[in-house]
């Protein structure tokens, strides 16, 4: 008898889930076949991430892991200021919030970098972005942001970056194990409507490379 | 309690579909990773030797500080040109000095006289003569300055182009008590006086000559 209610209610549960995914499969034929000629496009959501030297330069894709924004070695005071724009486009058809995040992999060298960070060129709004001077340390808990960028519209960003290089980091080191800062930038792109991500780095991807 | 049970799961099921319905919106991400930034260091290395002996053989042949005598200058507590007693006109003392960037960042670096007693100045001569560790021989004319001079400038040799990492210079430098030095100092009474000198070596970064100290 108890075999028999427990089956009675799986049904039951069963039925619930399917007519939920019937009823949504219906909805979207009953669309279609109220208005006939009415064509339901997929939109997409493609963001680009590209750099260059100049404003106006060529911008390259440095979204491949062999293309450091930068890749400073040997360092040595007087090196610098170095500075790079970024690009953030959106590729796709449908519209697209974005923010990019900085994850701090080395920091040895936090306290003798200065980031300024300055949103040059933006869509609309600058949503409320001003120039930012940030040391190593305090890029961890910064990040960039944009609002509804739709079909290629792009914002770029101009990241100075300075050395503050003093004598007491002249230090007997082996070339092996010089002193370093290293970094990722993280871009992620959703769409507009959707849930903001509440995380750093939102819907962590099985093959993404953060 | 069985139901119970079926029934949680069940919930759990139901759940767990929401949750992949709200990780259902567009989205889309890229990384620029490794972006770097290293430092280097500036270290100079100083030794001296009485001599230069070659080694290796071949194609890797070089010529180098004699090792038997070899001593470093930064860590020595006696100096390096040491007479052991009172000079007479004629008296020479030689010495080779290997400078060797052992940091990572191109060196430049000056030899400096400072010269804290000045008696009978006029008579010392240092003769600077730079040497290569390919052929163990001289690499261009010697210069010979006189210690009255140094007193006053203090510039013995410098090397502005700079040393690479790894790379380091030889020079040779002669100290002589000239035999033009005068009866005048032929004292009945020994004087007490000397000329007494320190031999200091300053780096800096050669790709900045802004950086080298005054």
């Amino acid at each position: 008898m108890k075999i028999k209610a427990l089956n009675i209610n799986s049904i039951l549960i069963l039925f619930i889930v399917v007519s939920g995914f019937v009823f949504a499969t219906i909805a979207w034929f009953d669309q279609k076949a109220e208005e006939v000629d009415q064509r339901i496009d997929v939109g997409s959501l493609k963001v680009s991430f590209e750099a260059s030297d100049k404003i106006s330069g060529t911008y390259r894709d440095i979204s491949q892991e062999s293309d450091p924004l930068f890749n400073i070695t040997n360092a040595q005071p007087g090196d610098g200021p170095f500075t790079t724009y970024i690009k953030v486009a959106n590729l796709g058809k449908t519209p697209m919030n974005y923010r990019i995040n900085f994850i701090i992999k080395e920091k040895q060298l936090s306290s003798a970098l200065s980031f300024e960070i300055e949103k040059v060129y933006f869509n609309g709004s600058n949503n409320g972005y001003n120039k930012t001077t940030l040391t190593g340390s305090e890029l961890e808990i910064h990040q960039l942001t944009g609002e509804n960028l739709g079909e290629n519209d792009y914002e770029i960003y101009r990241l100075t970056l300075a050395l503050n290089i003093n004598s007491e980091l002249n230090i007997d080191l082996s070339m092996d194990q010089p002193l370093a800062y290293m970094f990722d930038l993280a871009l992620f792109g959703w769409q507009v409507g959707a849930p903001i991500p509440v995380s750093d780095i939102p819907y962590k991807r099985k093959d993404a490379n953060i | 309690m069985k139901k119970l049970v079926a029934s949680f799961l069940y919930i759990l099921v139901l759940l767990a579909l929401f949750t992949v319905g709200t990780y259902a919106w567009f989205f889309d991400q890229a990384t620029n990773t490794d972006n770097i930034i290293q430092i280097g260091n500036l270290k100079l290395s100083a030794d001296v030797s009485t001599g230069l002996e070659g080694f290796g053989s071949g194609e890797d042949a070089y010529y180098d500080l004699k090792a038997a005598d070899l001593v470093d200058i930064k860590s020595a507590t006696s100096s390096i040109f040491d007479f052991e007693g009172r000079v007479q006109p004629g008296d020479t003392m030689t010495r080779y000095v290997r400078i060797e960037n052992v940091g990572t960042i191109l060196m430049g670096y000056r030899f400096e006289i400072e010269v804290e007693e000045d008696y009978m100045g006029e008579y010392i001569e240092f003769t600077i003569t730079p040497y290569s560790s390919l052929t163990g021989l001289p690499l261009g004319s010697a210069v010979t300055l006189k210690g009255d001079a140094l007193a006053l400038s203090g510039n013995l040799y410098r090397n502005e182009l700079g040393l690479d990492q790894t790379e380091f210079d030889l020079i040779r430098i002669d100290l002589k008590i000239s035999e033009t030095i005068t009866n005048d100092y032929n004292l009945t009474t020994v004087s007490e006086s000397a000329f007494n000198f320190d031999l200091v070596i300053t780096a800096w970064q050669a790709d900045y000559p802004e950086s080298e100290p005054q």
